[in-house]
């Protein structure tokens, strides 16, 4: 009955250091995607713009547009890789979250709010 | 003392290890649906890294891996209809029937079922690393479950899954769609001349899946009673309504907010590094199922639904964007009304009207409203889903207010009019309903 009653109050609360400590865990992993994914559309961007004046420009300058393009293209890769990357080591640690520590719509509530703050002081807007 | 402890020790060891669907029983209601979910994510980093996989072919391979599991576990649902019958050509002939008697082991099934349609319906550009993810999931799955219950009764369920999973993709064969990810821009295409027409926005030079409108669609009342109204008149006339709405996308994108630049990010689901809009919305579907700690049967019954739902909205507004082939506004604003705009978002290649995201959102939120609300869409829900993407969580209080979001997103990110949104939106819903009342679903 003992064993049973601790289950109960341990499955049922969530300590303050381990919602810091996985709070800051999400949101580390989560500035480094926001990073990449911020890189990602400059990127594009830039891509597109290039292309833009690509097709506008006169034959003649179009070797150093085409160039620039090349470069530009060349990053695509490694940041489509680092995004995977990335991708996946948040997928993996939010299913571990979710599905141990966060298993109810309140638990994960919570950790949404931790979450929140701790993007606040790693990587605010 | 010493025994009671003991006892007492394996009864707790025995309720928290033995789980439900470790155990054998009629109804795959009682089986857990984990494993499931696990499938679904895959299917999206699969979309996400091979090539060809845009839009339309992504919502085309969700909805085939959707019936492929539907199909696989529906003989163990009491009185639950097959698809084969009620989904246009797909013959009650054509799939194999369970031995009457005989035990299944209903995740055993699935997990066949989902592993062999994947490998399938990607096979001509599926990455060896995929492949063997696919092997690895299934294979854990099957030895986790098989070994409790003997290599019998385990061959025979992982057979029908398998089985079934075949007589799926013979049908997917057939719908015009098979493999058109290997030429996803079919080419060559006579493009139509009439004055507003499209033209490409960047390096594309040609549209994307221009005949994608005579795929067969899951349900031919998706299309045929989804279609909308044409769009207002192409007038070059800075009174005209067209240029009005042009206009309004033009003050929106120069006036837009930090918050309406992050919306039209956050719902962007580019190719390739994400599993485009039709893998976003099955990803709202897995984190509604697990919240509701839905079974194997909600669960298949909610994906099946959505990717019936998604694979004909993809078509439904395929036909409309060729049958008008409308230019996008970023075209329209350079020639008349600056030409130094430029847009928040790329512009997708291929033409506005309608909006292929409010399409596909609304028809997803119809589904999560018959599966979650009493029918008023009101469910308080946060879209933890594109963290992995770099993007912080959205919330929502109601189905209709996100898909909205959604749809005004491509607004904000200055690449469709008003009006595609709000059709596109129209049709989605149309279409939502359409899944849920033609066909005969089981009562959950």
């Amino acid at each position: 009955m003992i064993l049973l009653m601790i289950c109960v109050v341990s499955c049922n609360s969530i300590d303050n250091n381990q919602l810091d400590r996985d709070s800051q865990l999400l949101a580390g992993l989560y500035c480094k995607a926001k990073e990449i994914r911020i890189r990602r559309f400059d990127l594009a961007d830039r891509i597109r713009f290039t292309e833009d004046t690509l097709i506008m420009k006169e034959f003649k300058s179009n070797f150093f547009y085409q160039k620039r393009l090349d470069s530009l293209s060349a990053f695509k890769e490694p940041l489509t890789n680092l995004t995977k990357i990335l991708s996946d080591s948040i997928f993996i640690t939010q299913k571990k979250l979710y599905s141990k520590i966060y298993n109810s719509p309140e638990k994960k509530n919570l950790l949404d709010l931790a979450f929140k703050q701790a993007v606040e002081k790693i990587c605010p807007d | 003392m010493k025994n009671a402890f003991l006892i007492l020790f394996c009864i707790v060891v025995s309720f928290t290890t033995c789980k439900k669907d470790e155990m054998i029983d009629d109804s795959p209601t009682q089986y857990d649906a984990s494993l499931v979910y696990d499938w679904f994510r895959l299917e999206c980093t699969i979309v996400k890294e091979t090539g060809g996989f845009f839009p339309p072919q992504a919502a085309r391979a969700f909805g085939y891996t959707s019936i492929a599991l539907y199909e696989s576990i529906v003989p163990g649902i009491p009185q639950a209809a097959s698809l084969a019958g009620q989904l246009q050509d797909f013959n009650p002939n054509s799939i194999p029937k369970i031995e009457i008697g005989k035990e299944y082991h209903w995740s055993i099934v699935a997990n066949a079922a989902l592993a062999t349609i994947m490998r399938q319906l990607f096979e001509k550009k599926i990455s060896p690393e995929n492949l063997t993810r696919i092997a690895d999931l299934e294979n854990k799955n099957y030895i986790q479950l098989s070994t409790k219950f003997g290599s019998e009764l385990g061959f025979r369920s992982a057979n029908f899954g398998k089985s079934m999973a075949n007589a799926v993709f013979q049908f997917s064969k057939t719908d015009g769609g098979h493999e058109q990810y290997v030429d996803p821009f079919q080419l060559p295409y006579t493009w139509p001349a009439k004055t507003g027409s499209w033209i490409p926005t960047g390096a594309a030079l040609n549209p994307l899946a221009p005949t994608w409108q005579n795929c067969r669609p899951f349900l031919n009342s998706d299309i045929t009673q989804s279609q909308p109204l044409a769009h207002v008149d192409y007038s070059i006339e800075n009174s005209s309504e067209f240029y009005k709405e042009a206009m309004n996308v033009y003050n929106i994108v120069t006036n837009a907010t930090a918050e309406q630049k992050e919306i039209a990010r956050f719902w962007a689901d580019d190719p390739f590094n994400t599993c485009t809009p039709t893998g976003h919305t099955f990803n709202i579907l897995t984190q509604l199922l697990e919240e509701n700690n839905a079974d194997l049967v909600k669960a298949a019954v909610g994906y099946a639904k959505l990717g019936i739902a998604e694979n004909d909205a993809f078509i439904a507004c395929w036909k409309t964007k060729y049958d008008y082939f409308l230019l996008r506004p970023v075209t329209y604003i350079k020639q008349n009304i600056d030409p130094k705009f430029a847009t928040i978002i790329g512009t997708p290649p291929f033409p506005a009207y309608t909006s292929g995201h409010a399409t596909e959102i609304a028809a997803g939120a119809r589904i999560f409203t018959d599966m979650f609300t009493d029918g008023d869409g009101n469910y308080p829900f946060t879209d933890r889903t594109q963290i992995q993407f770099g993007f912080s969580v959205r919330n929502f209080d109601n189905f209709n207010e996100m898909a909205q979001e959604c749809a005004d997103s491509r607004l904000y990110g200055g690449i469709h009019y008003n009006m595609d949104n709000l059709n596109g939106l129209k049709m989605g819903r149309s279409i939502g309903d359409n899944v849920i009342k033609k066909i005969n679903w089981p009562s959950l």
